[in-house]
């Protein structure tokens, strides 16, 4: 999708570019060649070299005044971003942790994270979670405003939060996913988001 | 009693009997999804509650006689055998929380058995608890509503 865009992108500003060379030649004034084609080359390179320029700084501004959200789910034991369950795991308790960086600029908003999980997974929060953090109907859900409500403008957040998970039924075959998802209602622009997903599958011995 | 411990849809503490052959995982988890489908949500016992737990019961002068554990070094259980003491110090207890904490150390705390006025109680990360008294299952009520609130 990315490549798509910038495709896409890399031929509006040579379209932008061929116009301004045809109505406003640069390099025929400060430059001595005779070669009509030369001329309109060197301006049209200036000009896609500028609009770039223009591009990233602007880009680079709204990241500036970005908060940007990080998430990912691990396997507290092992440190990544998978679990294998066995037919003697099912109602063990596995640790997990949901890992959270929040940076950048504070943005105000009733932002809030939601981890939907299967009706067979039974799942509870370690402590020291429940002041931002509840179980709803196979969801936990974190409130990001009253984490950030005590920090200053510049946002340095880094929070683990701990919850067990324990299977309720094993089924070999069954695959699973437990992914961060951002509340679409309170979307900002301003917001990035990115998360890392948690791959959970039953095997047999 | 030997009961397993639930939570209601408003976070009460409800503790159930165990159905025959409730220990085998078979029947645990069809116990488990019966509840669920009634409402009821099983209390997990994790390391995290179980060490709380710990900080817990010691703070009330109870007695921990046995704490077992799956721990990667053979050393860990008399480490810990080593601090639970009938009047444990400052030290002792201090020092055997952050062995419970220590994931490097230890995998699974497995089960902590106590003495609470003179009546036995034993929780095991299986879910189930035993008690030989009501005030030892009042006392576990007390811990998880101390717990679900921190």
């Amino acid at each position: 999708m990315n490549n798509i865009k910038n495709t896409l992108k890399n031929l509006i500003f040579a379209i932008l570019s061929s116009l301004a060379t045809h109505y406003f030649p640069l390099s025929s004034h400060l430059l001595k060649i005779t070669s009509d084609k030369l001329l309109s080359s060197i301006d049209l390179a200036i000009y896609i070299t500028v609009l770039n320029i223009l591009w990233e700084l602007f880009f680079s501004c709204i990241d500036k005044n970005k908060m940007k959200v990080k998430a990912s789910i691990v396997n507290k034991r092992q440190d990544n971003n998978k679990f294998i369950l066995r037919p003697n795991d099912s109602m063990e308790n596995h640790e997990v942790l949901l890992k959270l960086a929040i940076t950048g600029r504070k943005k105000k908003s009733n932002l809030k994270i939601r981890v939907s999980y299967p009706n067979y997974f039974t799942v509870q929060l370690s402590r020291g979670m429940f002041d931002f953090a509840k179980i709803t109907e196979n969801c936990i859900e974190l409130d990001l405003q009253t984490m950030i409500n005590s920090s200053s403008s510049e946002i340095n957040l880094h929070r683990e939060i701990e919850f067990n998970l324990s299977l309720d039924q094993h089924n070999i075959g069954n695959k699973d996913t437990l992914k961060c998802l951002l509340d679409k209602c309170n979307i900002n622009p301003l917001i990035s988001f990115q998360s890392t997903e948690l791959e959970i599958r039953q095997e047999g011995v | 009693m030997c009961e397993k411990i639930f939570l209601d849809g408003h976070k009460n503490i409800v503790l159930k009997k165990l159905p025959k052959g409730a220990f085998s995982k078979e029947v645990a988890s069809k116990f488990r999804l019966e509840q669920k489908q009634q409402g009821y949500t099983e209390f997990l016992i994790t390391n995290d509650f179980l060490t709380y737990l710990q900080d817990f019961l010691h703070g009330l002068n109870c007695y921990i006689f046995n704490i077992q554990v799956e721990a990667l070094d053979d050393n860990i259980p008399n480490l810990i055998k080593s601090h639970l003491k009938q009047n444990p110090s400052e030290d002792d207890r201090y020092s055997l929380s952050k062995l419970l904490q220590d994931t490097e150390q230890i995998e699974k705390i497995r089960s902590l058995e106590f003495y609470y006025k003179g009546k036995q109680g034993e929780v095991n990360s299986n879910g189930v608890i035993f008690g030989e008294d009501s005030e030892v299952e009042e006392l576990l009520q007390q811990a998880i509503k101390e717990y679900l609130s921190k």
